[in-house]
């Protein structure tokens, strides 16, 4: 070969490569639906600019539904943001804790523990791949899918599992690792915008579905005090999330979000709060009917369905959370400091989204 | 180790870089390193027959290759001394001696491939035969492995010592050398059935990088990936669907599944062959070529002329000529000219040893009647269109048929098609009598209406992947159109621009992982001959 062969044979495995790297960033991530909505999370969460949130919200669906980042900006010059996907499983916290601060110094951590129930944490592939499939490439993805692959056989081994084959057969391992094996035929599908394009997060994770400008009345909690037992799965990975916490010198509050719980949610939960405190962590429990009280909760009028706040409760909760991390936490007001004018679009952005909202919603009925 | 995944191409470029880097002497080594490394990545079970025939045949070669040997010595040392009986009689003896010795390689060898692929089949029909008269003897069922690649290696090996019987060439004197031609990795999975004169020299001697050479490899191997994951795998979808419930379809869907899947295997073995082909390639090596273009055949033995090449080449070489020329067949041949008159009498031998390969080609893709039926079906049609030739002939006379115009030579080309598609039926189907059974509903329930109520949607394969087959059988028809022109495609390219080049090389790799079937949900990897 000579040496014009070797830089041209060099120079074409580049554009190839390049050409790949295109090709994967379109057809490596899943189209439509849910995912899609997390997807669009993670991509915003890249392009937010560096160390410049105070605090992240993690946990299941509940968190974007009852958080409005801008408000708390507004409010008290706060950057809280909420990363968290729809029913997030608990057991890979400290994996998106460490995508997050790789490019974010936070210095809180608000967990939600609904995802602590084994209900919650029975593996499901759509539950892992709005994560790993939404993260980019790296060593810590890698180690998340093996974690996901290792709970999940952990979880089937279990005794008290029902349909473990199914569990088992769910794990497509290659695409797990690679998502382009799986996404590829999206060729058959629509392609969006965002597929090519860069997205910036216009609102601060804030929820943007029509959903948040329903209303349903909701049978509100009836709490119960009950507390059941954790099994050893559930209490290591409190441990774990506590030790992570420790270990990386974070702050870290547990919450359970508020919103309707059955009787039999709640005992697990109750649980959790219980073990956590005996461990020392700072936990809140918001679905009791003092706090309901506290946020001012109208289960007949800020929800839109079971489990998710509408934007009117959002709003509710998020006046009244941010107060109590102001109260606690003191972040430092940044409002008009250079590198966090993108805040107050999203304030500006969600104001339009809220209004608007409600008008359409107003309009339709 | 798959030929359609990552660490086989990682194989491919490791090894590569391996064999070109280390001194000549020793290029030889790697490849047979390599190639036990790939056999043993499949099976290391199955390692053990490998080396069983590799040694019968080796030993059995050099007791040959001695006899030859001793044999032309002898007549050239006593070359005045003999006059032509006594060379006659000493041929005779060294020729008994040899033919014990081949009989004796061929015992073990195919012995090997009969017992581990057909033991299971032979001992359930002597059962089932035993208890039709109420005999309970019964054939145990074992359950036996069938090691990778045993049909194409049993082959070679066979080839390889009646070649030396017959003097062809000199038996190999380095057993590691030949155990590299017994296991060259990129053909031992589904051939091509290699030839010792044409394949070990190459595989014995060091090649150096050439860019040319490589470059073109990669595009056969590109070529091959895309055969194999646009089109065979994305037909697999629809054909598996159809001969697994054969009952629920009927008419064209059963037509278009049996055709179908003549289009996957195809696909699927010729992809995989462009693969070998491309491989080996790379490393300097020139594989036979298997396949030419089978579906622009006129006729059923010019479609097999044109498919599987090297198991035809071999089958006319070690069945059909020692079949149709031995003494049997002559004196055969000669009385049934007296009963049935001269055109049957002298026609009579070929017919039979046709016969005979294509039954043996049929039993060899697997040990079920349905293959018998499938060789029986080949048969029948060859020997009975020779049969018929004549009057064939005279028909389109009268006629006046112009045969040698395009839509002549295209309804030939259909006729052909749609007469192997039949067959396919027996390949695909589950047994012989759901073959039979899908033929005659296929026939006697036409139902043309598929074509525009969707039927075909409900195959598991949408619309546009229908749209992907279609534009991938153009490209195919293209490409094959060309070819058979005499136009060398990859030349071709090489002729054109750099950045049409690039443009259209990096285009086939992004057509081939986007438009491939793979991942979840599909199913369909490994090669159809691979199972042979």
């Amino acid at each position: 070969m000579t040496k014009k062969q070797g830089l041209r044979a060099a120079l074409f495995l580049l554009v190839l490569c390049m050409a790949l790297g295109a090709l994967i960033r379109v057809f490596g991530l899943p189209a439509g639906g849910e995912t899609y909505s997390t997807r669009r999370r993670f991509q915003e969460f890249y392009s937010e600019t560096r160390n410049t949130w105070d605090c992240v919200l993690i946990g299941t669906s509940c968190i974007d539904r009852e958080w409005v980042a801008p408000l708390a900006w507004k409010e008290y010059g706060m950057t809280a943001y909420a990363m968290n996907t729809d029913a997030q499983p608990l057991y890979l916290t400290t994996f998106l804790l460490d995508e997050i601060r790789k490019t974010q110094d936070v210095r809180l951590v608000v967990v939600d523990m609904r995802g602590i129930r084994m209900e919650s944490l029975r593996p499901a592939e759509a539950r892992v791949r709005r994560i790993t499939d939404s993260t980019k490439m790296s060593a810590n993805r890698t180690r998340m899918v093996e974690r996901a692959i290792g709970f999940t056989k952990e979880y089937a081994a279990r005794d008290d599992v029902r349909n473990p084959q199914k569990l088992l057969a769910q794990l497509d391992e290659p695409s797990l690792y690679f998502p382009f094996l799986k996404y590829h035929s999206r060729w058959k599908d629509k392609l969006y915008a965002d597929d090519f394009l860069k997205s910036a997060s216009d609102m601060k994770g804030v929820y943007d579905n029509k959903a948040a400008f329903r209303t349903e009345k909701v049978k509100p909690t009836e709490v119960v005090d009950e507390v059941a037992k954790l099994n050893e799965m559930q209490t290591g990975i409190l441990d774990e999330i506590v030790q992570y916490g420790e270990d990386a010198g974070l702050e870290m509050l547990f919450i359970s979000s508020p919103s309707r719980l059955g009787k039999k949610e709640q005992p697990e939960i109750n649980a959790a709060i219980r073990y956590l405190e005996e461990k020392g962590a700072k936990v809140i429990n918001y679905n009791t009917q003092e706090k309901y009280e506290e946020i001012g909760l109208d289960f007949s009028s800020d929800l839109y369905n079971d489990h998710h706040m509408n934007s009117r409760g959002a709003v509710k909760f998020t006046e009244y959370f941010a107060r109590y991390l102001h109260e606690h936490y003191q972040f430092d007001d940044k409002r008009g400091r250079e590198g966090y004018r993108d805040w107050d679009q999203a304030y500006g952005n969600y104001v339009k989204f809220y209004e608007e909202g409600w008008k359409e919603a107003e309009a339709s009925k | 180790m798959d030929f359609i995944s990552a660490t086989f191409i990682g194989f491919v470029i490791i090894l590569s870089c391996i064999y070109f880097i280390v001194p000549d002497k020793v290029k030889w080594c790697v490849l047979l390193a390599g190639s036990y490394i790939f056999y043993m990545a499949s099976s290391v079970k199955a390692l053990c027959f490998l080396i069983i025939t590799t040694i019968v045949t080796f030993v059995c070669g050099r007791i040959l290759g001695n006899i030859n040997d001793g044999q032309k010595k002898y007549l050239e040392e006593h070359k005045g001394e003999l006059n032509r009986e006594q060379k006659k009689e000493i041929k005779a003896r060294t020729s008994k001696k040899k033919k014990r010795i081949v009989a004796l390689a061929v015992l073990i060898n195919l012995g090997l491939l009969i017992f581990l692929k057909y033991f299971n089949f032979i001992g359930g029909n002597i059962n089932s035969l035993l208890a039709h008269f109420g005999v309970n003897g019964q054939v145990p069922h074992l359950s036996l492995l069938l090691p990778l690649g045993i049909s194409f290696y049993t082959l070679q090996s066979i080839a390889y010592i009646v070649d030396l019987y017959r003097g062809k060439y000199a038996a190999d004197r380095n057993f590691f050398k030949f155990s590299l031609f017994m296991s060259f990795f990129p053909q031992i999975v589904q051939g091509p059935i290699a030839r010792y004169d044409h394949l070990a020299h190459q595989l014995y001697e060091p090649h150096k990088f050439e860019y040319n050479r490589v470059t073109q490899g990669a595009q056969l191997i590109l070529w091959g990936f895309m055969k194999k994951l646009i089109l065979a795998d994305r037909l697999a979808v629809a054909v598996n669907l159809v001969f697994d419930n054969p009952d629920s379809y009927q008419g064209f869907i059963l037509f278009f599944a049996a055709a179908g899947y003549g289009l996957q295997v195809y696909a699927d073995f010729s992809g995989g062959m462009d693969i070998a082909r491309g491989v080996a390639q790379i490393l300097g090596i020139d594989l036979a070529l298997n396949f030419e273009r089978p579906y622009f055949a006129c006729s059923i033995s010019e479609f097999w002329r044109r498919w599987h090449i090297t198991l035809g080449g071999w089958m006319r070489d070690y069945i059909f000529y020692p079949l149709s020329l031995s003494k049997a067949f002559a004196n055969l041949g000669k009385r049934t000219r007296k009963i049935f008159g001269n055109y049957v009498g002298k026609k009579l031998p070929t017919f039979l040893s046709m016969f005979i390969v294509f039954l043996l080609v049929g039993v060899w893709h697997g040990s079920s009647w349905k293959y018998v039926a499938y060789g029986v079906w080949n048969g029948v049609i060859i020997v009975s269109s020779i049969l018929l030739d004549p009057y064939y002939e005279k028909f389109l006379k009268k006629c006046r048929i112009d045969t040698e115009c395009f839509s002549w030579k295209f309804f030939q080309m259909m006729r052909t098609f749609v007469l192997c598609s039949f067959g396919r039926f027996f390949s695909r189907g589950i047994s012989c009598m759901t073959a039979v059974n899908m033929i005659k509903r296929t026939i006697t329930h036409p139902n043309p209406w598929v074509f525009f109520d969707g039927s075909f949607l409900q195959l598991g394969l949408d619309y546009k992947d229908f749209y992907v087959i279609f534009a991938f059988i153009i490209v195919l028809l293209v490409v094959g159109i060309m070819q058979e022109r005499g136009v060398h495609i990859r030349e071709k390219i090489a002729e054109q621009n750099l950045y049409f080049r690039w443009l259209l090389y990096i285009g086939a790799v992004v057509i081939v992982l986007i438009y491939g079937s793979y991942g979840p949900g599909y199913n369909a990897g490994e090669f159809i001959y691979q199972q042979f």
